[in-house]
């Protein structure tokens, strides 16, 4: 993903979509479309985006463009500090190691609907958490986005319902943060939120540190 | 008269006798008293002359010896004055001196009490820093893998309650 496939891939989707009805958008051509859930609403609102369309194709082609004023970008950054790191926490830490099968049933229990429903699940079952987020963030500097990088440390992995919970938590927190997973076994036990420079410390590890500092 | 007579003694020959002894006199008045008594007198001023000249000579001696003890009382006074005034000045000097090396020795003392204070004071935070850390490893090194997963999964759900606090 380091490459610009996703920003290809959403600049393909759209000219397709565009090109297939000839330029004639209606509310149901869009609503029965298979592109997107961000890009169909914000069609919906912006039927016109030819422009905005041709900044993001040429962006994908590493050519000089002004896609990170437009309205699009907004929303495709949007996505991917919201959506995708969202369908990450989803998934379950060890997700890499699991068998081909296990992981298509856990992407199939995703429900993806889209276009970019095969790319989204190539991506995930062929790179890790940490190297997706890595390349999201890539693609958000590309875009121009200003966000924040929110890490969650946890000394074990927690079961889904508590880490959408602490996505929702946070994200309302840092509204333009990339909220970010990981299982780290040094903290033995708790959890940290490192967001904006700042770390907010509840692990065991700080609280023998800070036990032994009383000593 | 019959006496002398007796004796053999006759007024004529005292006569005789004593107008010879006068003319004696007046012979030796004449040529030895007069010669004598010049050359006395000469003599006497001549004494007289040099007891002066002596006097005078004294009395020069005398101012200039006074004059010499004088000076030589104003040079000792002088430097006296100049040797007291030294030893003030030395003494001065000295005391200072001593104030000065007094204060910087206090001084050095400080410094050297306040470098000994910091590198104790470093070196109690350092061993104390160290001797934390080894008891921090220590139960780590316990709690690590020791732990069930289901406490170290029920600690990070407390933990965000606290950090939601």
């Amino acid at each position: 993903m380091r490459d610009n496939t996703f920003l290809k891939k959403i600049a393909c989707s759209l000219s397709s979509f565009i090109l297939d009805h000839k330029g004639k958008l209606t509310e149901s051509h869009i609503k029965n479309s298979d592109l997107p859930g961000f890009l169909k609403k914000y069609l919906s609102s912006n039927p016109d985006i030819q422009n905005e369309l041709l900044e993001l194709v040429l962006l994908s082609q590493d050519k000089p463009n002004r896609f990170a004023n437009t309205q699009l970008a907004k929303v495709v950054a949007d996505f991917l500090t919201h959506a995708m790191p969202y369908l990450l926490v989803k998934l379950p830490s060890n997700f890499i190691l699991l068998s081909d099968s296990d992981k298509e049933s856990i992407i199939e229990a995703l429900d993806l609907k889209s276009n970019l429903k095969s790319y989204l699940a190539d991506l995930f079952t062929h790179r890790t958490k940490q190297m997706v987020l890595a390349d999201v963030a890539f693609l958000l500097k590309k875009i121009g986005a200003d966000f924040i990088q929110v890490r969650v440390q946890m000394a074990s992995e927690a079961n889904s319902d508590l880490k959408t919970e602490i996505y929702k938590t946070l994200q309302k927190q840092y509204p333009n943060a990339l909220i970010t997973f990981q299982v780290e076994r040094k903290l033995i036990g708790g959890m940290r939120v490192i967001a904006d420079g700042k770390m907010y410390d509840f692990s065991w590890t700080q609280k023998i540190k800070n036990l032994v500092k009383l000593i | 008269m019959e006496g002398l007579s007796t004796m053999g003694i006759s007024p004529q020959s005292i006569l005789i006798y004593l107008a010879g002894y006068g003319v004696l006199f007046v012979i030796l008045f004449k040529l030895l008293y007069k010669p004598i008594n010049t050359y006395l007198e000469k003599r006497q001023s001549n004494i007289k002359l040099t007891l002066e000249e002596v006097e005078r000579i004294k009395s020069e001696f005398q101012a200039k010896f006074e004059a010499i003890k004088d000076e030589k009382d104003r040079i000792h006074a002088e430097l006296s004055e100049k040797l007291a005034n030294t030893e003030t000045l030395l003494e001065q000097k000295r005391l200072e001196l001593i104030n000065d090396m007094e204060a910087k020795r206090a001084a050095l003392l400080d410094k050297t009490q306040k470098e000994i204070q910091t590198q104790k004071d470093t070196l109690i935070s350092s061993v104390e820093g160290r001797l934390k850390d080894v008891i921090a490893k220590i139960i780590m090194e316990i709690t690590y893998n020791q732990v069930p997963q289901d406490v170290i999964g029920r600690s990070v759900s407390q933990s965000w309650n606290e950090y939601k606090k």
